[in-house]
C-alpha cells in the first residue's frame, strides 16, 4: 500500500489499573470493616472500649470516608482509567500522572485513615477531613482531570461515547463542589473553621453532600454501568440515544435537590420546596436510566442464571432504581417529617452504597482482573456465592433499618388523647431498636462474607495467572485530531482540538467566577443583618463546641428543633436562623440515634452532665452511647482560644476586641467556676482545665444564647 | 464478483463524489451492514491502511464516511477492502445524501432545544422560588435573574416561530406560530415594564417554558419523519453515474453525465445502461422493470434505442450515446420530480379550518379587548388580554396536533409504514380512487411456473432445459436460469448439437432428443418427440394482495392498474384480482401515468419503479412498496417497510384515528378556551393562573392523545 | 441567605458549561449517529485478542 503515512503504535495502561483494582478492594475491606465494627457499637456498645479513637463518633466518618472515597473512589479510577482508554483508542495522557494521582488519591486516605480516628474533623459529613487534606485532595484531582482530559485530547475516536460524558461532568462538578464547601480558614495545622455559618454552612453542606451522592456515587457508576453492563452481556445498550437524554437531563436537574436534606429546618419554606421540586423530578431521569440498563439485556436474561457478573449488573441497577425511587419519596416533606434524622435514611444510603455502588464494583473487578491478568476467574461458583450472600446482606441491612427507621419515627410522633407523647423518654426509642441494629450488623457481616470470599477468588485468580506479558503494542491509525509538526493546521483540525481548549476555559470561567462571587460573600458578613438578640459563645463555650465538633458528637445528635408537634413537645421551641448564626461549622446533623440537643442548656445541672459524659448509664441505664472517660484527663486547649476568637471575629462575630485579646483569661475563669461547682456537687476537684468543663459549659450553652432567654 | 474502484480516484469523479470543500472525504452506502460486528471489522480497516485518516460507520444509515491523508491513498482501495469483507461500497453524491443535510438541519434544532431547555429551566426554578413565597431583595435579584435568561429565548430560540408567523403573513394566513410570536414578544415586553417598573407579574417562566414544550414535540416530530431518511438508500441508480467509454486502448471509466452524442460506452453484463442511445453491438437482452414496468426480459437487436436506467442482462453490450445526463428519459424524469425529501410546511400549517378559526377569533378577541379595554384602565385589560392569551393559544393546536400526528406516525411506524409527512393524515381521508402499479407491487419481479403438467415420471426435466437453454440469449432462458438458480449452478448435464428452431431450441443428452419450445401458450419439453412437460411462465401476484383488494372493494374505492407492461399481462393479473379490464392500463410511459393519476383529483398511487416516480408525486398519497427504487421513495408520501400491501389497509385506519384525536384535542381546546376565555376577559382568572392551568391542560391534551392513537 | 448569591451563580454557571458543552457536541456532530457507537464499542479491543486476530 502506497503510504508516507505511518501508523501509531501505542499499548493501553494496564498497570496503573492493576493498582486501582488492588487499592480498591484493600480499602474496600477497611471501609466494610470499620462499618460493621460501628454497626456492633450501635448494639453493643462496650465495643467502643473506652478508647478515644475507637468511639463511634470518630469511628463513623473515617467509614463513611472509606467507603465513599477509598473503596468507590478507586474503583471509579481503576473503572474510568481502563475504559476510557479502550473508548478513546489512545493510552492515557501521561504515565508519570496517572502515578501520582494513584499514589496522592492514597496517601489522601491513609492521612484520613489517620486523623479522623484522632478527631481532626471539620465535622461537615463527608467532607470531614482538614485543610491540609482538602487541598491534598484538590491537587490530585487536578492532576486527574488534566490526565483525563489529555486523554481525551489524543484520542484516536472523534466520537465521544456517552459513559465518558458521564465521566466529564464527575471531574468537573465534584471539583467545583469541593472547592466551594472546603473555603475555611485554618487554625492550626489541624483545625480550622469553614467561612460559612449555621443556615448558610448548612446550605453549602448540603449542597456538597447531596451532590457529592450525585457526583462521586451516581454519575460515575452510571457511566461504568454504560460501559462494563454492553460489554459483559456482549450487546449494545438498549438504546444509545436514551441514554444521551439519561445523561444529560441528569447533570442539568441533580444540582438543584439539595434542599431536601434540611426539610422542616430554619430554612426557608421556599427552598426547601425547591428542593423537593427538583428532587422529585429526578425521578423521571433516573429511572430511564435504569430501564436503559435493564432492557440491555433483553434476549440476554440467561446470562442472568450463568453469568455472576451479570447477576451483579442487574442487582446493581435494580438497587440504583430502587434508591432514586426512595430518594424522590423521602424527600416530599410529609415522608420526611417521619424519616428524617431516622435509620430509614442509613437504610436508603445503604441500599445505594451496598446495592448499586458495591454489587456494580464487585461486578467490574470479576470482569476485568481475569482480563488484565491474562486469565480466566479463579472459580465462578464462589462468585456466585459471593452474590447471593451479599445480596442477603444487603437486604437485611435494608430491611432492618426501615424498620428500625419507621417504628421509631412514629414513637417520636406518638401522642396520646391529651396531646402528650405516648413515649417522652427518649431512651424508650431506642432499645425498641436495639434488636433490629442487631439485624443490621449481621446484613452487613454477610456482605463482608460475601467480599471475603471475593477477596480470596480475586486472589487465587491473580496468584494462577500467568506472568504478565510486557505490554502489547496495537497499531492504529491516528485521526484528524492528532497535531501534526511541520504542516499547516486547517481550520478544521484546530476545531477538533477544541475539545481540550473548550474545557480548559470553562474550567477557568467557572473558577473565575465563582471567586468573582466568593469574595462579595466573604465581605458580606460585615453587614450581614445579623441578629442583636444573641450573643456569640464565650470563649470557653467555643473550646468546648470544638470538642463537641472533634469527638464527632453530630453523627448521634442532631441540633435542629423542628417546627413539628413531636418535635416541639419533646425538645421544646423549633430551632430559629439566629440561634445558629454563629455556628461554624453548623452542627444540625442528620441522624438523632440520641435525643436533640439544640434545647439542652440549662435542662440539667453541670454534675449531670460530667457523670453522663463519664457514663452515661449512671444517668440513662439503657443508654447505647459510649463513655468518654479521657474528656475528665485531658486538658482543653486555651493557648489557641485567642487566635480562634480573632478568627471568628474576622468573620464577622461581634467579640470585642477585650474579648479576644483576654480570650484565655475569661475561657479559665469561667472553667474554674464550672469545675468550682461541680467540686461543691461531689465531683473530684482539679476539673478547670479538663475538656469536660469546656464541654459542659457548650452544653449549657445551647439554646440560651438568646439574649431575652437569659434576662 | 469483484468490482473495479479505479475510478473513485479519477478526478473527474472525485468531483461529483467527494464532500463539498473536502476531496479527501467520500461517503459510501454500505449494502449488507446489519450488525455491530460489521462495524467494526469495516472500521477495522483504518487500521490496515496507513493512508487513512478516517472511516467512520454510520448503522443507522448504512454509510461510512471514508477520510484519506493529504496526497496520499486511494478511494478505490478503501472500497475494495470494504468489498472484500463481503459488504458492496456504492459511493455517495454529496448532494443527493439526505442524510447529510438532515444531520445539519438537526444540529441546530437541537442546540435551539437545548438552550430552551435550559433557559426556560432555571427560569422555572427561580420563579418556583419566587411562587414559594421568596421575597425581598432576593426576589429582585432572581426577577433580573429570569430576566437574563430569558434574552437567548426571545432573541435566539423564538426565531423559528417568527419566520413561520411572517411566512404565513406573506401567505395572507394568521399560521399557528403567530400567537407563538406574540405570547413571546408580549411576555417579554410586559414582564421587561413590570420589572423595571418594580411591580406586577412577570411572564418569562410561562412564556419560555412553553416555548420549550413546543419546540420539543415539533423536534420530535421531525425526528419521527427522519425514519424515513434511513431508507433512501440510492443505490440501484448510484450505478448510472459512471459509464465506460470505449477509446483506442480499451475503455475508461468516465462520469456518464459528461458523455456527449456519438461516443461508444461499453456496458457489461448486470450494469445499468448509463445514457440513452443506441445497440451497435448485435443483441441485448434488457430488464426494462424499473424504467418501464416490462416484467419479461426483452431481446433487443443491433440498433434498438437503449435507455439509461434499464439493466443490462447479457453479457457484453455496447451503445452509441445519442444523450446524456439531463438530456436522457430518465435525466427527464427526475428534473420532472421534486426530490427534496423534508416538507417545506408540516407541523408549523394549522391542521385544518377549525384551528385557523379558533386562532383568529381568540387573537382578534384579544386585540378587540385591548384596543376597547386600553381606554377604561390599560392595565387591567392588558393583563385579561394577555390572560387570555397564554391560556389559549397553545395547547390543542401549536400542541395538540403534533403530537397526535407524532403518536400516530410512531404507531405508523410499528405496522411499518414510514410516513414523509402528517399531511398524509389529513389528506388521506379524501382518496376515492387508488392506482396500483402491477410490476413490483401488484407481481414480484421473480416469475413462477403455473399450470405445469407431466405427462411422463419428471426426472431431470429442468437441468435438461436449462442444458438446451445455456447458450440461449432468449429472454425465456434468463428467466429460467433466474428461478432454478440453484440446479443451474449444481447440474453436470450437458447438452450436445444445439440447434435454434424458430420457436425453441433442439440437443441431444445423453443420447436422446430434446426439444424446448412454445406450446399452447405455454411451454413443452418434448422426449424425442413426445410431450413430457407443459408448463406456463408467470409473474407472481404477491401475498395478501387479494385481502387488500377486497378490503379496497368493500370500502368503495375505485382501483385502477397503471402498467408499462404489455396488454396480456396486465388484463391477465387484473382478472385475476377481479379488477374490471376498463380499469387496467397497459404499455404506459411514466408520463402518462402521471398524467393519469393528476387527472382524478383525489387519488392514492401505490407504485414501485422508476416510472412510478411521477405518478407517486403527482397523487394525493403516494406509497411506495417494499424493495422501491430511490427515485420512488424521494416522491412517495408513504414508504412500505414490509412486503405486505393489506398494511395499507393500517394507514387508513391510524390517519382516521389521528384526525379524530385532532378533533378531540380541538373540541377540548374550544370548551376550554370558551369557558376560560370568558372567565380571563371578566378579570377571573389573571396571567399567573392562566399560566398554571397552561401545563395542567397540556398534560391533559398529553395523555389523551396518547390514549387516543393507541387505543 | 448571603449564601445564596454564592450558590445560585455557581449553580447556573455550572448549567452554562454544561450547556456550553452540549452545543458544542452538537455541532461537532458527536450526535449525529445514535445508533452505531453502542456497538462500536463491542469491539474486542482486549490487546491479546486483538493480536491473535492479525495473526
Amino acid at each position: 500500500m502506497n503510504t508516507t503515512q505511518q501508523f501509531e503504535e501505542f499499548s493501553y495502561d494496564d498497570d496503573i489499573v492493576r493498582k486501582f483494582l488492588i487499592a480498591t478492594l484493600t480499602w474496600g475491606a477497611i471501609a466494610f470493616i470499620v462499618g460493621l465494627v460501628i454497626a456492633v457499637q450501635m448494639a453493643y456498645w462496650p465495643l467502643n472500649l473506652d478508647l478515644p479513637w475507637l468511639t463511634f463518633g470518630r469511628l463513623r466518618p473515617l467509614h463513611t470516608n472509606a467507603a465513599i472515597f477509598a473503596f468507590a473512589g478507586n474503583a471509579i479510577f481503576a473503572g474510568i482509567y481502563h475504559s476510557s482508554q479502550r473508548l478513546l483508542k489512545t493510552r492515557l495522557f501521561s504515565d508519570s500522572l496517572s502515578r501520582i494521582h494513584f499514589w496522592g488519591w492514597q496517601l489522601i486516605i491513609l492521612a484520613a485513615a489517620v486523623t479522623l480516628p484522632l478527631g481532626y474533623s471539620q465535622a461537615k459529613e463527608y467532607a470531614e477531613l482538614e485543610w491540609p487534606i482538602d487541598i491534598a485532595i484538590t491537587l490530585v484531582w487536578v492532576v486527574f482531570a488534566v490526565n483525563f482530559f489529555g486523554t481525551i485530547a489524543h484520542r484516536r475516536e472523534r466520537h465521544l461515547y456517552v459513559a465518558l460524558w458521564f465521566y466529564i461532568a464527575t471531574i468537573v462538578t465534584v471539583a467545583i463542589l469541593h472547592v466551594v464547601n472546603s473555603i475555611e480558614i485554618p487554625v492550626s495545622l489541624f483545625q480550622s473553621y469553614p467561612v460559612y455559618a449555621g443556615i448558610q454552612d448548612a446550605l453549602v453542606q448540603w449542597w456538597y453532600g447531596h451532590n457529592a451522592v450525585a457526583f462521586f456515587l451516581t454519575t460515575p457508576f452510571l457511566g461504568l454501568m454504560y460501559y462494563y453492563l454492553p460489554k459483559a452481556a456482549n450487546r449494545p445498550v438498549y438504546s444509545y440515544r436514551l441514554s444521551i437524554i439519561h445523561f444529560w437531563s441528569l447533570v442539568f436537574i441533580y444540582i438543584w435537590a439539595g434542599p431536601h436534606h434540611l426539610l422542616y429546618t430554619s430554612l426557608p419554606e421556599w427552598a426547601q420546596t425547591l428542593g423537593v421540586v427538583f428532587s422529585v423530578m429526578l425521578w423521571a431521569p433516573s429511572w430511564g436510566g435504569m430501564i436503559n440498563g435493564l432492557l440491555t439485556l433483553r434476549g440476554a436474561w440467561h446470562l442472568l442464571r450463568t453469568d455472576p457478573i451479570i447477576k451483579f449488573l442487574v442487582a446493581a441497577i435494580t438497587f440504583y432504581g430502587m434508591a432514586t425511587f426512595e430518594g424522590p419519596l423521602l424527600s416530599i416533606k410529609t415522608v420526611s417529617s417521619l424519616a428524617h434524622y431516622t435509620d430509614w435514611i442509613v437504610g436508603h444510603v445503604h441500599g445505594g452504597t451496598l446495592g448499586w455502588n458495591g454489587f456494580l464494583t464487585f461486578a467490574m473487578v470479576y470482569y476485568l482482573v481475569p482480563l488484565l491478568w491474562n486469565t480466566k476467574l479463579y472459580s465462578n461458583k464462589l462468585a456466585t456465592v459471593h452474590f447471593w450472600i451479599g445480596l442477603s446482606g444487603v437486604i437485611l441491612y435494608y430491611i432492618s433499618m426501615i424498620t428500625a427507621g419507621i417504628t421509631q419515627g412514629l414513637m417520636w410522633r406518638a401522642l396520646d388523647a391529651n396531646g402528650r407523647l405516648v413515649y417522652p423518654d427518649f431512651i424508650e426509642t431506642v432499645t425498641r431498636i436495639v434488636p433490629l441494629y442487631w439485624g443490621r450488623a449481621i446484613g452487613g457481616a454477610l456482605f463482608i462474607i460475601g467480599f471475603a470470599i471475593m477477596i480470596y477468588n480475586i486472589w487465587q485468580t491473580i496468584k494462577r495467572a500467568p506472568a504478565l506479558p510486557a505490554e502489547t503494542k496495537i497499531k492504529a491509525a491516528a485521526i484528524s485530531l492528532n497535531k501534526e509538526e511541520g504542516r499547516e493546521v486547517s481550520s478544521h483540525r484546530r476545531l477538533e482540538g477544541m475539545a481540550t481548549v473548550f474545557t480548559v476555559w470553562t474550567v477557568i470561567a467557572v473558577l473565575a467566577g465563582s471567586i468573582l462571587e466568593i469574595y462579595p460573600t466573604l465581605s458580606l458578613h460585615r453587614y450581614l443583618p445579623e441578629s442583636n438578640a444573641v450573643r456569640p459563645y464565650t470563649a470557653l463555650e467555643l473550646a468546648g463546641r470544638d470538642i463537641y465538633v472533634k469527638e464527632g458528637c453530630y453523627t448521634c445528635h442532631s441540633q435542629q428543633v423542628r417546627p413539628l408537634v413531636g418535635d416541639v413537645l419533646r425538645y421544646g421551641k423549633a430551632s430559629t436562623l439566629e440561634e445558629s448564626q454563629y455556628d461554624r461549622p453548623h452542627q444540625w446533623g442528620s441522624k438523632r440515634t440520641g435525643p436533640d440537643l439544640a434545647r439542652l442548656g440549662k435542662k440539667y445541672p453541670n454534675l449531670w452532665h460530667y457523670k453522663h459524659m463519664l457514663n452515661p448509664r449512671e444517668i440513662t441505664p439503657q443508654s447505647i452511647m459510649p463513655n468518654y472517660p479521657w474528656l475528665a484527663e485531658n486538658k482543653f486547649d486555651s493557648l489557641l482560644l485567642r487566635k480562634k476568637l480573632s478568627i471568628m471575629k474576622n468573620l464577622g462575630v461581634p467579640y470585642t476586641d477585650e474579648q479576644v485579646a483576654n480570650a484565655d483569661v475569661h475561657a479559665e475563669k469561667q472553667a474554674l467556676e464550672i469545675a468550682q461547682d461541680l467540686k461543691s456537687q461531689g465531683a473530684p476537684a482539679g476539673l478547670e482545665r479538663k475538656e469536660i468543663v469546656a464541654l459542659i459549659a457548650y452544653l449549657q450553652a445551647l439554646g440560651q444564647l438568646n439574649v431575652e432567654v437569659k434576662k | 464478483m469483484a468490482t473495479a474502484f479505479e475510478y473513485l480516484d479519477d478526478s473527474s469523479f472525485r468531483d461529483i463524489y467527494c464532500s463539498i470543500g473536502n476531496s479527501r472525504r467520500m461517503k459510501f452506502y454500505i449494502e449488507g451492514i446489519r450488525c455491530g460486528k460489521c462495524v467494526s471489522k469495516i472500521e477495522n480497516i483504518k487500521n490496515q491502511n496507513a493512508a487513512l485518516k478516517n472511516l467512520e460507520v454510520d448503522l443507522a444509515h448504512q454509510t461510512a464516511m471514508v477520510e484519506l491523508h493529504e496526497n496520499t491513498g486511494s478511494f478505490a482501495d478503501v472500497a475494495k477492502s470494504i468489498e472484500q469483507l463481503g459488504f458492496r461500497p456504492v459511493p455517495l453524491q454529496p448532494q443527493l445524501d439526505s442524510a447529510e443535510v438532515w444531520n445539519a438541519e438537526a444540529r441546530k434544532d437541537l442546540i435551539r432545544l437545548a438552550t430552551a431547555g435550559f433557559c426556560a429551566g432555571n427560569i422555572m426554578m427561580l420563579a418556583f422560588a419566587i411562587y414559594f413565597g421568596l421575597e425581598g431583595e432576593l426576589r429582585l435579584t432572581f426577577e433580573w435573574l429570569q430576566f437574563l435568561l430569558y434574552m437567548p429565548v426571545v432573541f435566539y430560540v423564538a426565531i423559528p416561530f417568527y419566520k413561520g408567523f411572517i411566512q404565513g403573513l406573506k401567505e395572507h394566513e394568521i399560521s399557528i406560530d403567530g400567537p407563538m410570536t406574540v405570547a413571546s414578544l408580549l411576555g417579554f415586553f410586559i414582564s421587561t415594564y413590570h420589572l423595571f417598573k418594580g411591580s406586577g407579574p412577570i411572564y418569562f417562566d410561562s412564556t419560555s417554558g412553553f416555548l420549550f414544550l413546543i419546540l420539543a414535540t415539533r423536534y420530535w416530530q421531525k425526528k419521527t419523519r427522519h425514519e424515513y431518511l434511513r431508507y433512501l438508500s440510492p443505490v440501484s441508480l448510484m450505478d448510472t453515474f459512471k459509464a465506460r467509454l470505449k477509446n483506442t486502448k480499451g475503455w475508461q471509466w468516465v462520469p456518464s453525465n459528461q458523455l456527449s452524442a456519438k461516443q461508444i460506452v461499453i456496458v457489461e453484463k448486470n450494469e445499468w445502461i448509463p445514457a440513452d442511445g443506441k445497440l451497435v453491438s448485435n443483441s441485448a437482452v434488457l430488464d426494462l422493470s424499473l424504467l418501464d414496468g416490462e416484467s419479461h426480459p426483452r431481446l433487443v437487436n443491433k440498433g434498438f434505442p437503449l435507455k439509461a436506467g434499464t439493466k443490462l442482462l447479457s453479457d457484453h453490450a455496447e451503445l452509441e450515446v445519442l444523450s446524456s445526463g439531463k438530456n436522457t428519459v430518465l435525466g427527464h424524469l427526475l428534473g420532472a420530480l421534486n426530490l427534496s425529501v423534508e416538507e417545506k410546511t408540516d407541523s408549523s400549517a394549522l391542521s385544518n379550518n377549525a384551528s385557523k378559526w379558533l386562532m383568529a377569533v381568540v387573537l382578534s378577541v384579544a386585540i378587540i379587548v385591548l384596543i376597547i379595554g386600553s381606554l377604561i384602565d390599560f392595565n387591567t385589560y392588558f393583563e385579561r388580554a394577555f390572560a387570555l392569551l397564554v391560556l389559549a393559544c397553545p395547547c390543542a393546536m401549536a400542541f395538540g396536533t403534533p403530537l397526535a400526528f407524532s403518536f400516530s406516525m410512531k404507531q405508523a411506524q410499528e405496522k411499518g409504514l414510514l410516513l414523509k409527512s402528517s399531511k398524509v393524515f389529513e389528506s388521506i381521508k379524501n382518496v376515492r380512487t387508488i392506482f396500483l402499479d402491477k410490476t413490483g407491487t401488484l407481481t414480484g419481479k421473480n416469475w413462477e411456473l403455473t399450470n405445469s403438467f407431466f405427462y411422463s415420471v419428471p426426472e431431470n426435466f429442468q437441468e435438461i432445459i436449462l442444458a438446451l437453454e445455456a447458450e440461449s440469449q432468449h429472454p425465456v432462458a434468463y428467466a429460467l436460469r433466474e428461478i432454478w438458480s440453484e440446479q443451474a449452478r449444481n447440474s453436470k448435464i450437458r447438452a450436445e448439437y444445439i440447434r435454434e428452431l424458430p420457436t425453441g431450441v433442439e440437443g441431444f443428452c445423453d443420447g436422446v432428443i430434446w426439444r424446448f419450445c412454445s406450446f399452447q401458450g405455454g411451454y413443452g419439453l418434448f422426449q424425442n418427440g413426445n410431450l413430457v412437460w407443459k408448463f406456463q411462465l408467470e409473474s407472481k401476484i404477491k401475498a395478501h394482495i387479494q385481502n387488500f383488494i377486497s378490503y379496497l372493494k368493500s370500502k368503495g374505492y375505485r382501483i385502477v392498474i397503471l402498467s408499462g407492461d404489455s396488454f396480456e399481462e396486465t388484463t391477465r393479473v387484473a382478472k385475476l384480482l377481479g379488477i374490471e379490464s376498463r380499469d387496467a392500463f397497459s404499455s404506459l410511459t411514466a408520463f402518462e401515468k402521471a398524467e393519469m393519476v393528476k387527472a382524478s383529483s383525489q387519488s392514492m398511487m401505490i407504485g414501485d419503479g422508476v416510472n412510478d416516480a411521477l405518478a407517486l408525486q403527482q397523487a394525493t398519497v403516494g406509497v411506495a412498496v417494499q424493495g422501491s427504487i430511490d427515485l420512488a421513495l424521494k416522491s412517495a408520501d408513504v414508504l412500505l417497510l414490509n412486503d405486505n400491501l393489506d398494511s395499507v389497509r393500517d394507514l387508513f385506519e391510524i390517519s382516521a384515528k389521528a384526525r379524530d384525536q385532532i378533533r378531540k384535542n380541538l373540541t377540548a381546546a374550544l370548551i376550554y378556551n370558551s369557558l376560560g376565555g370568558v372567565a380571563a376577559l371578566l378579570g377571573f382568572i389573571n396571567p399567573f393562573v392562566a399560566a398554571l392551568l397552561m401545563p395542567i391542560s397540556s398534560m391533559y391534551i398529553l395523555a389523551t392523545t396518547w390514549w387516543g392513537t393507541r387505543r | 441567605m448571603s449564601i445564596l448569591m454564592l450558590m445560585i451563580p455557581i449553580a447556573l454557571l455550572l448549567g452554562l458549561c454544561f450547556l456550553g458543552a452540549f452545543i458544542w457536541a452538537t455541532t461537532r456532530g458527536q450526535f449525529d449517529d445514535s445508533i452505531t457507537p453502542a456497538y462500536r464499542i463491542l469491539e474486542n479491543e482486549n490487546s491479546n485478542e486483538m493480536q491473535q486476530e492479525k495473526l
